[in-house]
């Protein structure tokens, strides 16, 4: 305990040395003056008396020094030195601390910005209390062909009951249309969910309360009696309602229905996405709950205490065969049919998804470059070791130990890395700003993402671990150094190893050099092959915007969306205008079970006119353009892959294709069984889904009557304009005109088409240009660190070349002996970075589209422009040797 | 200057002080320096400078405090006081030197008898 009371004293006595000297100094005249009386009293000469007193007393300064010893902490003190020291040492080669600095930077500026990025995203645990035993349930519905389905109502109410949760929710996602009292119809994203699902998230309100299991009980559907309970988002409360706390208890209108407000959720809350802006109570009816009919319920679980995610996937699929007879279709054969699976899987890693492996294999990227940073500084600390062996040896003739020595290497390295580290992080935070306001892809969790202190750690973690190499190499240097005998090396080119020490950071930087840029080329090549897909339609001026109706109004839905986009067609600039369900890549599908082959098929809902504004070729048969007349009863166009899969020896046109319910039975509409569709026409394949979709299997059904049955009818679809002006400049016309038209219908998500499909390729371009950027950075490094190496042997070996010239060397013979080593360091690195680069790309390979791993031109190609820039570098540094004058270099030094 | 040499003299000087301090109640370094010389019958040549770092130590430890206050002849001087802390460490290092002491004259009595 004494030790440790002392330790806190000298802490404290660290910032007050000032004050501290004074009142020793104090202390000892006092001490010397009284002294000096007693002498005086005793007979002495004041002159005497005082040379006697400080005579008992002893050294003053020893007693200062000892004192201050006793009062701070030495070594603290002896920092403080060494860092003011090496700071003037780096100032004065400025020119070694600026380049090393620059190249540090760069190197833990990219490292930084991606690991905060890494860290935010899928390295911090998710912001809900039960943390990492949060897991969905999906299902594999063998029998349906569907992967990563959802729950029907009587499969999430069975597992919910299950004992490895403490808690089970369900919820659904929808848009819909927002009137409030004070202000316009706007669309809203909204969540229906139960209790379970917030108390399984562990919320709690921030203002007023949560669902609870009162909520639903009495006469839950008579929605008549009873209004049902709505939260709101935090973001939403704040920027909608201006935070006003009594917006708690006030109705608002969804859809024209009421709904109260019950409560807010806390800001940290928003789940499942980031901009739901309202959750609404949904419970599931248990006495008319079925297994089959839609999968389509996401869950979100806490696990109970010591319950893994794979415990849980074994106990549903065990306890599965178990819900037989609990629901009304809840049969053997049903669940024979279906063939279910449960997945359960934790609910970050649901959440994050592939874009982990996006950002580990751009981190991996930039920590190739971060080492080839390392590696072409650590050419430039053995440089300056060198450059310094007069002063070296100088400060060593006076006095300093090794230890001393070690320890201002050791310091000066880490005042520069931590200087880069922290240029680093200021790195990391403009580019996680640029990350979340110009979101070049799409990522989870961008609510979360800030530069927090583990991202400062790393940071500092990096520098600390370079000052150690650096510090340790240039200790090293200077010991071989001295070993080779200090002042007395006039005439050898320094210590042997120095010719060629070197070269292994070169080889180093060149094999990752390599690397990177075998991987960005084969980024390069696979966002060339998607930028140069046919996408089936074209996506030049062309402004699409989300456009609902309500659906009250969903029996109306024909005529409502054909004038509106009439109405849209006549406007200035406006070329022609359509709508569809969902405009092409925008990750939206509607699935359409056939009696043709098991797999369902996706499909789209058209108006006339469609085909034609985006510029899509109808490749046979009717193209429904405007007016155009059908003879076929219920006609539909098929993309051309799906005619050629259903019917490849005969013609598609008038072949029938009917709609299955999800069970199998016939769609049946008032009792009648609706017919089935006749295809009319074949369009080219549309790439609907995404830009490798290489499926391109889709059924367009036009909305014209007949109608098609009430539940499937779309109240969002897309208004497809193509314009003749630049394609932002007529959405607030449109949609001035849409509201004109009908106030109850709301406009969302305003976007031209070329933006969608850009965006379509955004994870591809995202990791490209980073690893090209770093790539060429590290190409350029690897190009000086190269021309450094070649120009550091000639001017070591200036005399010898001299002498060689004198002797009659031809200059192609210097030229050869002074690049030889780096080329031979180049090939080694090169093929060292081959093999690299075919492993790393295993990494890259899904992520690559229409490019092989190990292919062989991105390889050539590569290597090619390393090799070319690496021996330029190399013939440029050498051209100084072959000009060498023998006299004059041996008349130097 | 090794510190394991200058902690046993700090130490047999800090036990000095603590005792002194004892005895004679709050002192200025000066008054110590001399008790501490005068006990010792001027056989303990003290460089006084040494005893300031060995105050030090002693207050940092909790032993002792100390307080600007004038000296009999007028002089803004710190005095020392022990503490409480600094009473029982006495006894306790009190205690620990007889012991030590004890085992070295029982060492000096067997030389004598062989």
């Amino acid at each position: 305990v004494t030790k440790l009371r002392v330790l806190l004293a000298r802490l404290r006595g660290i910032g007050r040395s000032s004050r501290r000297e004074r009142e020793l100094r104090r202390e000892i005249d006092a001490h010397l003056d009284e002294a000096a009386d007693e002498y005086v009293r005793q007979g002495f000469s004041a002159e005497e008396a005082r040379r006697t007193a400080r005579r008992d007393f002893g050294g003053v300064a020893t007693t200062e020094e000892d004192y201050r010893d006793q009062a701070g902490l030495l070594w603290l003190d002896h920092l403080r030195g060494d860092v003011r020291h090496a700071a003037r040492a780096l100032r004065r080669a400025r020119g070694f601390s600026i380049v090393v600095l620059i190249v540090l930077a760069m190197g833990t500026g990219a490292v930084t910005s991606v690991f905060a990025l890494l860290n935010s995203v899928v390295l911090r645990p998710l912001p809900f209390p039960g943390g990492d035993r949060l897991v969905v349930i999906t299902h594999d519905a063998a029998g349906l062909n569907l992967q990563n389905a959802g729950l029907s109502g009587g499969l999430f109410l069975y597992y919910a009951k299950q004992p490895i949760f403490d808690a089970a929710g369900f919820y659904t996602e929808r848009v819909l249309n927002l009137r409030a009292p004070e202000g316009g119809t706007e669309r809203v994203h909204v969540t229906l969910a139960g209790v379970g699902f917030f108390r399984a998230l562990g919320a709690s309100a921030a203002e007023g309360r949560l669902f609870t299991e009162d909520d639903g009980r009495p006469g839950f559907l008579n929605t008549r009696s009873w209004t049902v309970p709505i939260l709101l988002s935090h973001r939403f409360w704040v920027e909608r309602f201006g935070a006003d706390p009594s917006v708690v208890g006030r109705v608002l209108l969804l859809n024209e229905n009421r709904r109260v407000v019950v409560g807010i959720l806390p800001e940290w809350f928003t789940f499942p996405r980031a901009d739901t802006q309202i959750w609404m109570l949904s419970e599931i009816p248990g006495q008319t709950a079925s297994i089959g009919g839609g999968l389509d319920l996401n869950s979100v679980a806490l696990l109970k205490q010591g319950v893994t995610a794979v415990d849980a996937q074994n106990e549903l699929a065990r306890a599965l065969p178990g819900i037989v007879g609990a629901y009304r279709d809840a049969t053997p054969e049903k669940l024979a049919e279906l063939r279910l699976t449960p997945r359960v899987t934790p609910l970050k890693s649901a959440l994050v998804g592939d874009v982990a492996h996006v950002l580990w294999t751009v981190f991996a990227g930039m920590a190739f470059l971060l080492v080839i940073a390392t590696a072409n500084a650590a050419s430039l600390f053995a440089g300056r070791a060198d450059g310094r062996r007069r002063e070296i040896a100088v400060r060593q003739a006076l006095g300093a130990s090794r230890r001393r020595l070690a320890r201002l290497f050791f310091t000066e390295a880490l005042l520069l890395t931590s200087t880069a580290a922290a240029a680093g992080l200021l790195v990391a935070r403009v580019f996680l700003w640029v990350v979340i306001t110009r979101t070049p892809i799409e990522l989870p969790r961008i609510t979360e993402i800030e530069l927090n202190g583990i991202d400062v750690l790393f940071a500092v973690g990096v520098a600390a671990l370079m000052a150690v190499f650096y510090g340790a190499l240039s200790v090293r240097r200077q010991r071989e150094v001295s070993a080779n005998g200090l002042l007395r090396d006039r005439w050898t080119a320094g210590p042997r190893a120095s010719r060629w020490g070197r070269d292994p950071f070169v080889i180093l930087q060149v094999a990752l050099a390599l690397s990177l840029l075998v991987g960005s080329v084969l980024m390069l090549k696979t966002y060339r092959t998607l930028s140069q897909t046919t996408l089936g339609f074209s996506a030049e001026s062309v402004l699409t915007m989300e456009v609902s109706i309500p659906s009250r109004k969903a029996g109306q839905h024909i005529q409502l969306y054909q004038q509106l986009v009439d109405r849209i067609r006549l406007l200035p600039g406006v070329v022609d205008a359509a709508a569809a369900s969902f405009a092409p890549l925008t990750a939206s599908e509607h699935l359409f079970p056939t009696h043709a082959g098991a797999a369902p098929i996706p499909f789209k809902f058209f108006t006339p006119g469609y085909f034609q504004t985006m510029k899509s070729a109808v490749v046979s048969g009717a193209g429904l353009a405007p007016g155009e007349s059908i003879l076929q009863p219920s006609p539909v166009l098929v993309s051309a892959a799906l005619a050629r899969r259903l019917f490849p020896d005969t013609n598609p046109i008038g072949q029938p294709i009917r709609r299955l319910e999800e069970d199998g039975s016939p769609v049946e509409m008032t009792k009648d069984v609706v017919p089935p569709f006749t295809i009319a026409g074949i369009v080219e394949n549309v790439r609907e889904t995404t830009l490798r979709d290489d499926l391109m299997e889709t059924v367009y059904i036009p909305l014209i009557e007949p109608a098609i049955e009430l539940s499937i009818v779309p109240t969002n679809m897309s208004l497809i304009v193509r314009t003749r002006v630049p394609p932002l400049t007529v959405a607030a016309a449109a949609k001035d005109a849409i509201v004109a038209f009908d106030p109850t219908l709301s406009v969302g998500r305003v976007r031209t088409m070329e933006s969608i499909v850009r965006s379509a390729r955004a994870r591809e371009a995202f990791v490209g240009s980073l690893l090209m950027a770093a790539a060429l950075v590290s190409v350029f490094l690897g190009a000086v660190g190269i021309y450094g190496s070649v120009a550091y042997v000639v001017r070591q070996r200036t005399r010898e070349i001299g002498i060689r010239l004198a002797l009659g060397a031809s200059r192609v013979d210097v030229f050869r002996m002074v690049v030889g080593g780096s080329l031979a360091a180049i090939a080694i690195g090169s093929s060292v970075g081959l093999l690299i680069a075919l492993a790393a790309s295993r990494m890259l390979r899904a992520l690559l589209f229409g490019v092989e791993p190990g292919d062989p031109v991105s390889l050539a190609a590569a290597t090619g422009s390393l090799l070319a820039a690496g021996c330029m570098a190399a013939f440029l540094a050498a051209r100084h040797a072959v000009r060498i004058q023998p006299v004059r270099a041996m008349r130097e030094e | 200057m090794s510190p394991d040499k200058r902690d046993v003299l700090y130490g047999s000087l800090g036990l000095m002080v603590l005792k002194t301090l004892e005895a004679l109640g709050p002192l200025h370094g000066y008054r110590i320096a001399r008790r501490i010389e005068q006990i010792s019958g001027n056989q303990l040549a003290l460089n006084q400078g040494t005893l300031y770092p060995a105050l030090l130590k002693l207050e940092q430890a909790g032993w002792i405090t100390s307080t600007w206050t004038e000296s009999e002849s007028g002089r803004r001087v710190k005095a020392y006081a022990l503490t409480r802390a600094g009473r029982r460490q006495l006894r306790v290092e009190e205690a620990a030197w007889q012991h030590a002491t004890g085992i070295v004259a029982r060492f000096f009595a067997i030389q004598e008898e062989s």
